[in-house]
């Protein structure tokens, strides 16, 4: 059973697609319904939802600001509007679908569809990486598995400098100069390699604390990587990565 | 003033495009999708009837460069009727002079992006907001004004308002009307009120 939400400031709207949801499509639960991002968000810290109907065009927020509450989007994303402008920024997010009103149902049911999909291939993924990195944790020879869209791809983790997330996407930047590109978020990444001396400075960066070359101060301050790349430490994680760095 | 100037037609043309386009009709068919699924049928049925009277009446506009009062009134009441349906804590409440010959005519098509500007942005403040629209006979002249002189457009209905307001303009020019004319920047519309007779 696929649990979802729909945020939506139209009541009418939101008791359509509910009871389209319902009555035309198998196995989908809608845990919740609410009128704005922000009890959207309130909705999916307690719910945990495996997807979230989404309008774009509410009144106070709009539901690309609903992602800014998250590090971590851990829900499959669909946006429900009637306007066709937002698509292209709407699939730089997370979104798996972009359904326009009024909404068609063979539409309506592809997209549930492809995320009761997407949800499954995760799950299997994500056991298999723990797997193999479990398998290889002897500590001298460390790897970690990376879903690429061919298959898993094998990287030495002293060969990692720094993670950048952006959405759902994550960029590994290596030693070789490399950028490789995975279509999980950081905070997978993040719990992979939190035995290894890696930190989350930021929001969206995760860096190798072995591979930093200098940390300059400032309000948050930023770190420079051995490859050049400068980094961003955000305020409100400053003092753990003082901390972190003091343990070295 | 040329009745059958292209640049005017042409301005109605696109005008007609931008609101059957318009996130404002989609959204209305979308409700109307769900009162059919959820089985309100009286809702349905009077969503239906207010659709059925805005298309035709955003239709019969097109074709003319104005209408009279009693027309526009009627479009403009089906418009907030609808808006009500959508978001039914919310109303548009429209005040008419009752000393107004009912008869006037205006020029069509304008008022509605207006109304819908101001609606947008009284959702969004979740506010009462007032847009008072002054009408006199014989002159082609509107005026408009917010509640400190000063009107917004709202972005989602920018192009279609845009549209309206050069169509005026144009309509102006042959005009000698001294103190009608709509200047604007970017962002917000300055306008002159002209008081009533």
């Amino acid at each position: 059973m696929l649990t979802a939400i729909i945020i939506d400031d139209e009541l009418k709207s939101r008791q359509g697609l509910e009871t389209m949801l319902h009555s035309m499509i198998e196995n989908v639960s809608v845990v919740a319904s609410v009128d704005s991002v922000n009890n959207g968000i309130k909705a999916i810290q307690k719910n945990k939802p495996d997807l979230v109907f989404l309008d774009i065009e509410m009144p106070k927020r709009d539901g690309f600001e609903l992602f800014d509450a998250f590090d971590v989007i851990d829900f499959e994303v669909v946006f429900t509007t009637a306007h066709e402008q937002y698509a292209t920024k709407a699939f730089r997010t997370t979104a798996i679908d972009y359904l326009l009103k009024p909404i068609d149902i063979n539409l309506l049911k592809e997209a549930v569809e492809r995320a009761r999909e997407k949800r499954e291939k995760d799950k299997v993924n994500k056991n298999f990486e723990v797997f193999v990195s479990n398998l290889k944790k002897d500590k001298s020879n460390q790897q970690i598995a990376i879903s690429s869209s061919d298959g898993l791809l094998f990287i030495k983790i002293d060969n990692i400098i720094y993670l950048r997330g952006d959405g759902a996407y994550t960029y590994f930047f290596l030693k070789s100069g490399e950028r490789i590109t995975t279509s999980k978020n950081l905070k997978e990444y993040e719990d992979l390699l939190s035995d290894y001396d890696f930190f989350r400075v930021h929001k969206s960066s995760l860096i190798h604390l072995h591979e930093m070359k200098k940390y300059v101060r400032g309000e948050g301050g930023y770190v420079v990587m051995s490859n050049g790349d400068s980094v961003d430490v955000s305020k409100r994680r400053k003092e753990n990565f003082l901390n972190a760095l003091s343990k070295l | 003033m040329n009745e059958s100037d292209p640049h005017i037609e042409n301005n109605l043309l696109n005008s007609l495009k931008a609101f059957l386009g318009s996130h404002f009709l989609l959204n209305v068919i979308n409700s109307i999708q769900s009162d059919i699924i959820i089985k309100d049928h009286k809702s349905g049925f009077d969503a239906i009837q207010l659709f059925n009277r805005v298309y035709k009446l955003a239709i019969r506009s097109s074709n003319q460069q104005y209408t009279d009062l009693n027309t526009e009134l009627e479009f403009l009441e089906s418009y907030a009727a609808l808006e009500h349906m959508r978001f039914p804590k919310h109303r548009i409440k429209i005040h008419t002079d009752s000393s107004l010959d009912p008869n006037i005519e205006i020029p069509s098509f304008v008022v509605q992006s207006l109304l819908e500007s101001v609606w947008l942005s009284g959702l969004e403040r979740d506010k009462n907001t007032d847009l008072s629209i002054t009408v006199q006979d014989n002159k082609i002249l509107f005026s408009f004004s917010g509640p400190t002189g000063t009107f917004k457009i709202h972005p989602k209905v920018e192009a279609k308002t845009r549209l309206a307001l050069d169509r005026l303009a144009m309509m102006n020019e042959d005009t000698e009307l001294d103190n009608s004319i709509i200047q604007g920047d970017d962002t917000y519309l300055k306008v002159l009120l002209k008081p009533c007779s």
